[in-house]
């Protein structure tokens, strides 16, 4: 970068001086000023840095600034001194208007340059001063010889920041970062109103596809958006939605927005949505790990994910389980919200090469509901047991009935009392049925599989 | 045609055509899912990646053992997916897969099209959707695609790249004994799993533990149950 300085010693006062930095800006990309300091600052990348001196001397001059003396480097301190020196040149010459010094375009120029002046040009503090004369440190070059852990156990802090710069070496911030413009989508109307969330929705859609269009294009994911809605009776209500990830899919946002909407109370109707993006940042790429085959396709696996859950929005459940007597009760299958339970993300516990060679076991898959059936039965020590039964009008022979096995019990209105039976099918299928004592019915609880 | 001839016909055509070659003519390694003898069992040592495989006898261990594959992959590091049509999954379901349970059949079908599709799940498994033979060859079609391997449980004989028919073996079962003698519960089976593919069929056995239910009398489920245990 080219750092422009331009000290300006009648620095204006009154209107001028506002018009100042507006000045400045009419030829330059970025400008500061240090009204404290009289100098001003250009940005000077990639211009030609003689014709933008001019500019703005020519600027300067129409709010009656004409004595500007400039200096041009690398390094804003250097292009600092340089300007000063020009004016202190002008002062003690009286010459005419002062010219610009050549930029430098190597730091060890800038470097060289510093060596050979002496050490108030960087405007040390007077009890550092005397210290280096003590020492016999008279010029830049002397003391940036030094090495930084000498200078810091002689001088302390300020004299380590005063090496650094007679290195040519000035990290202040000149110019503030330009805050980066993040895209936002709007649309109002006048002559309508709504409370209906598939046409808010529709708008939805239309907004979002103009704003991750946008983001898409930077290669960057949204994190956070802002939803704006304005009502009728003129006030509004924002809501932030986050993604887990940054994402520019459109599709993912508009579930989340989706969401979001579903869970807001509309005061009144709606007359305006704005959409604004928040929060930027890279799409999340997970780190790989040896044993991880499956992260260079997480991108496809979300995004098919959320497809699925646009289509039916509580299809991606996980299992809650419970120590319920009833084994039909013992399962909850609850939405799942969270990547690593959906799934898409491998659990850490479950990245272990030594859990290779699983052991399948059966387990007794049960129906959403018992399934009630007719039953065969013989008596066995008192209890009936199923020699055969009936579902769905298909008879099915029992070559075995292991059982029964008993609970009985009530909590508060609740009464139960079964009797479980594990029934062995001709074919091998191994059943569960279950008498209900209380209403003598027969139920098919599932079969393991 | 002289056998050379035919070798040579066959090489040029298993080049030209490469999705045309059977199964057990492929040297790509099939998708192991970690259970020896059946890995065994199967083409290339696994299930085949970019075909479906149906399974054509529900209640019958498929379950068990896919849910197992699923498990297996999940070690390393890749993704499965489990779309249960018939919401029978139970208390023995462990966690780690995908469990997607459409509201319909029809939207069973399109979610596994979406996920095969898709690339990003090694595995994807379909169980209790009834499928038709032109569903399936629209499903092959999206396994392809992907890359993936799709594993469907249906009754019935569907046409497959590879497919899987299960029987359990009652008279080896082993039974656990009550006090009296009699059998009480079921403690191991022994399954047979038969294996056909274009020109290639195999068979094998399987002994599998069994989970049995577990009955408690207390019905708060925060209470303990005191009638003991052996």
């Amino acid at each position: 970068m080219t750092f422009v300085a331009l000290s300006i010693p009648d620095w204006p006062t009154g209107a001028a001086a506002n018009d100042l930095l507006a000045q400045l800006l009419s030829v330059a990309p970025r400008a500061a000023i240090a009204p404290g300091e009289r100098l001003a600052w250009l940005d000077a990348r990639g211009l030609d840095v003689t014709a933008l001196v001019t500019r703005a001397r020519a600027a300067l001059a129409e709010i009656g600034i004409s004595q500007v003396f400039a200096g041009a480097a690398q390094v804003p301190c250097v292009a600092e001194i340089i300007a000063r020196e020009k004016r202190e040149e002008k002062r003690e010459k009286r010459k005419g208007s002062a010219h610009l010094s050549s930029p430098f375009s190597l730091l060890s120029s800038e470097r060289a340059y510093l060596a050979s002046l002496p050490l108030d040009v960087l405007s040390p503090l007077p009890r550092l001063m005397s210290l280096f004369a003590s020492v016999g440190l008279v010029h830049c070059g002397d003391l940036a010889r030094l090495t930084r852990e000498s200078v810091e156990v002689r001088f302390g802090r300020d004299g380590l920041a005063l090496w650094r710069l007679a290195r040519a070496d000035d990290p202040r911030p000149i110019f503030s970062a330009r805050p980066r413009e993040l895209p936002t989508a709007s649309l109002d109307w006048t002559e309508f109103s709504t409370t209906d969330l598939e046409q808010l929705v529709f708008v939805l859609h239309s907004l979002l596809k103009t704003v991750c269009d946008a983001i898409a294009v930077e290669g960057v994911g949204v994190r956070t958006l802002t939803l704006t809605l304005s009502l009728e009776n003129r006030t509004t209500i924002v809501q932030q939605v986050g993604a887990a990830r940054s994402t520019a899919q459109r599709t993912a946002w508009l579930r989340l927005m989706r969401r979001a909407l579903e869970r807001i109370t509309l005061p009144d109707r709606v007359t305006g949505i704005a959409v604004q993006v928040d929060a930027v940042g890279a799409p999340a790429v997970r780190q790989g790990d040896l044993f991880d085959l499956g992260f260079a396709s997480a991108q496809a696996a979300e995004s098919a994910v959320a497809h699925v859950m646009d289509l039916q929005g509580d299809a991606v459940v996980g299992l809650v389980r419970s120590e319920h007597p009833l084994m039909e009760r013992r399962v909850d299958w609850v939405v799942e919200e969270n990547q690593e339970a959906q799934g898409l993300r491998p659990k850490a516990q479950l990245l272990r090469p030594l859990a290779l060679g699983l052991l399948p076991t059966l387990h007794p898959p049960l129906l959403p509901a018992p399934r009630e059936i007719g039953v065969v039965t013989r008596l066995r020590r008192g209890f009936a047991i199923p020699v055969r039964y009936v579902d769905n009008g298909v008879p099915w022979p029992l070559k075995d009935s292991l059982g029964p096995h008993c609970i009985s019990g009530d909590r508060w209105s609740e009464r139960v009392a079964r009797e479980y039976h594990q029934g062995v099918r001709a074919d091998g299928v191994i059943v569960l049925l279950y008498r209900d004592v209380l209403s003598d019915q027969w139920y098919l609880a599932g079969w393991w599989d | 045609m002289t056998s050379a001839a035919a070798l040579d016909l066959r090489e040029h055509l298993a080049r030209r055509f490469p999705d045309a070659v059977p199964l057990a003519g492929r040297r790509e390694a099939g998708l192991a899912t970690g259970i020896a003898a059946f890995d065994e069992l199967l083409p290339n040592g696994g299930l085949p990646r970019g075909r479906a495989t149906v399974w054509g006898t529900p209640g019958s261990g498929a379950t068990a053992i896919l849910s197992t594959a699923c498990q297996t992959l999940l070690t390393t590091g890749m993704r499965a997916a489990w779309i249960d049509g018939a919401r029978t999954l139970g208390p023995g379901w462990r966690d780690g897969p995908l469990v997607i349970r459409p509201r319909t059949p029809l939207l069973g079908l399109r979610f596994a099209e979406l996920l095969l599709v898709s690339g990003g799940f090694a595995l994807v498994v379909m169980s209790g959707i009834p499928a038709e033979r032109t569903t399936l060859f629209r499903l092959a079609r999206a396994v392809h695609e992907g890359g993936g391997a799709f594993a469907m449980v249906a009754d019935g004989s569907l046409p497959a790249a590879l497919r899987l028919r299960s029987r359990y073996l009652p008279e080896r079962f082993e039974y656990a004994r009550s006090p009296f003698g009699d059998p009480a519960l079921v403690r191991q089976v022994t399954m047979a799993i038969d294996a056909t593919s274009s020109g290639w069929n195999a068979t094998t056995t399987l002994t599998l533990p069994l989970h049995s239910h577990d009955v408690r009398s207390a019905l708060d489920p925060g209470l303990a149950d005191r009638r003991g245990s052996e």
